[in-house]
């Protein structure tokens, strides 16, 4: 264990020195630019782990040890040598209220616990779940196993273990293992306890603008204490990151389109957590198709066409190195997906039934009522012992905001309505299409999928409630301490 | 370290602190914090859950063959399993993988027809055929390649459909 917390550190930071590094503007204190990339680093570190690992696999037939050795000298001296450049001294800011300090205090408790409800179903189950077992340790066995000669074995394994799925999870796992010299879940256990506190923490960070500190201290609480991410987190699945990576899109982007004075990260590192979505789980595809169709959409209705296209240049830039590993990945190792394989044949029979959107609909209803009867044989886990009451807290936070705002939305909470609905419709539709079982797959991943968008609907209501006005007339004043405008 | 040194080290040319700001909650905030209460509850629920959704559906268990699995196989923590079951309800294959399900009983799985190649000693190799027939034929195949590859092969046939099989060292 001790061998993966070293390697834990070094990954992670170096995903925080890289933020930094982007986020470091001229005029910005050392620990201040730190703790705004801080949320940032695990998706930065493992993402950039698990590309380089599988581009060293692609192109040199071998795991690039010896860039991580370069890479680890690098993280040594940049640590050493950042704290000492000239920061100016503190321009002063506003001290915190009581109230402000009283919810911070509900955050780093709620934070705490979760980790700590993490660490106890970790203890109970550590091996993980199905689909871990089945897929990304799976793939990660043969990753640190056969190397590069997965290339020539992925063909040949069961198509039941989805072996065209992108490896974010798998080749970070591979990487923990090899660099560590042994194989054990503690490497799963490390990544994912990343992502139970990263994401919170991303939550806050990107909300604190738009909502202000005290609320964006709520919501990141409301993310910490999600039963949802414990479970699917202590299982060892993928979908907690990837909704990790789908906020840092959703947020990322917003900013850019709203006229507040919000704390923007820069372009390269939105563009690297989208690129990080389709490299995590075959599912980010269609949704950053949907943040960055919005963002294009928004964007060019009242921005110049080049300044618009600069910043897709930025955006590409980031995403430069993930892109680089899932392409190759999808045209030269990757068998045809099987459930787009399956939809193709099926697809005018299963939509044109409508029992099929009967049951999705039922599905999708079960999933947001909190209150159904106790544990049974045939759902042992009602949906309020998996949610909590998320849904009906996303209910009325949309009622109480769209009756609010008169429906005269901002842009960037057009954007982000866009994004919660198009990803919500998505899911639904997939699971009319779907070509297996559809009560097996609805029941057994439908959870799972709104994981994915739910930090980013959450998110999308807290701003829909919070009003410029309300921010600027109210006792909080919009934050934003770095990052470029 | 010095930069924290440094953050409060020019006191004298720091801008004066301003005085606190009156934040107050809104009635969403208060919402908020109501809500937190069940989803506190809800997540000290979830830390301790037990039944996995998909191996207690009837699709993903066949109790009766697991049960002498996980019977003949006690004490085996890492193996490979093959499986040609098919579910009858939906016409599909099982995944092998879901024998894996079984608490402590394999940490590795790897799919035919790599399995051989990949078989390292003391790991086993457990085969669970619905026709006995085929089961005999891989065992067959088994012998085989523990011949050509100069490796002692050991075999337990521990039903008409299951055998667990085991490979030497390396030469």
């Amino acid at each position: 264990m001790s061998a993966f917390l070293v390697v834990q550190a070094l990954v992670l930071g170096g995903g925080l020195l890289i933020a930094a590094t982007a986020y470091a503007q001229p005029g910005a204190r050392f620990w201040v630019t730190l703790r705004a990339a801080l949320p940032f680093a695990p998706g930065l570190g493992f993402g950039l782990l698990s590309a380089l690992w599988f581009l060293g696999l692609d192109l040199a037939q071998s795991p690039p040890r010896g860039l991580f050795v370069l890479g680890s000298f690098f993280l040594v001296a940049g640590l050493a040598t950042l704290p000492k450049r000239e920061f100016p001294p503190d321009p002063g800011s506003p001290r915190a209220s009581g109230t402000a300090l009283a919810a911070r205090a509900i955050f780093f408790a709620t934070l705490l616990f979760g980790l700590w409800c993490f660490l106890d179903a970790v203890r109970a189950r550590p091996g993980g779940g199905f689909d871990s077992m089945a897929i990304w340790n799976y793939a990660a066995r043969f990753l640190a196993r056969a190397g590069a000669d997965y290339r020539g074995l992925i063909l040949e394994l069961d198509p039941a273990h989805h072996m065209d799925y992108p490896l974010l999870m798998s080749a970070t796992t591979a990487a923990f293992w090899t660099l560590a010299g042994q194989e054990g879940h503690g490497a799963q256990h490390l990544i994912q306890a990343s992502f139970v506190v990263g994401l919170p923490l991303l939550m806050r960070r990107l909300l604190r603008g738009f909502v202000g500190t005290i609320r964006a201290d709520l919501g990141g609480a409301l993310v910490a204490t999600l039963p949802q991410v414990l479970i699917w987190s202590s299982r060892q699945y993928a979908d907690l990151a990837l909704a990790y990576f789908i906020l840092a899109g959703a947020g990322g982007l917003a900013s850019r389109l709203s006229a507040r004075a919000v704390e923007r990260p820069p372009l390269l590192l939105t563009g690297f957590m989208l690129a990080a979505a389709i490299w995590t789980k075959n599912e980010g595809q269609p949704l950053v198709i949907i943040l960055l169709l919005g963002f294009i959409l928004l964007r060019f209705r009242d921005g110049p066409a080049l300044r618009v296209g600069k910043e897709l240049v930025r955006l590409f830039l980031g995403a430069l190195p993930i892109l680089a590993a899932f392409v190759l990945f999808k045209l030269g190792w990757a068998p045809r997906n099987d459930l787009m394989a399956g939809i193709e044949g099926k697809f005018a029979e299963s939509i044109s039934r409508p029992d099929r959107w009967h049951k999705v609909a039922e599905a999708f209803g079960a999933e947001a009522w909190p209150f159904t009867p106790g544990p049974s044989a045939e759902d042992p886990w009602p949906s309020f012992r998996r949610w909590g009451g998320f849904w009906p807290l996303i209910g009325i936070l949309a009622t109480v905001g769209l009756a609010y705002r008169r429906l005269r939305l901002e842009r960037h909470e057009i954007f982000l309505w866009l994004v919660s609905f198009g990803g919500a419709a998505g899911w639904f539709m997939v699971y009319v299409l779907t070509p297996n079982d559809q009560d097996w797959h609805l029941a057994t991943s439908l959870n799972r999928l709104l994981l994915q968008i739910a930090p980013t609907i959450l998110f999308t209501m807290l701003v829909t409630v919070s009003p410029r006005r309300e921010l600027e007339a109210g006792a909080e004043a919009p934050v934003q301490e770095v990052g470029p405008t | 370290m010095k930069a924290a040194s440094m953050e409060s080290a020019p006191s004298a040319t720091k801008a004066p602190v301003p005085p606190r700001r009156a934040a107050r909650l809104a009635p969403v905030d208060l919402v908020l914090i109501v809500f937190l209460l069940p989803a506190l509850v809800a997540l000290w629920q979830a830390r301790s859950f037990e039944v996995d959704t998909v191996v207690s559906s009837p699709v993903w268990w066949d109790g009766e063959g697991y049960r002498e699995l996980a019977r003949n196989a006690r004490g085996i923590d890492r193996a490979i399993f093959l499986s040609d079951r098919i579910d009858a309800s939906t016409n599909t294959r099982l995944h092998s993988i879901q024998y894996a399900i079984i608490p402590g009983i394999l940490d590795t799985e790897l799919d035919w027809p790599v399995v051989f190649r990949r078989l390292d000693a003391g790991e086993y190799l457990i085969c669970d055929f619905s026709d006995p027939k085929v089961l005999d034929q891989e065992i067959a195949k088994f012998r085989d390649w523990g011949i050509r590859e100069k490796r002692e092969v050991m075999v337990d046939r521990v039903s008409r459909n299951i055998a667990i099989m085991r490979a030497g060292e390396r030469p």
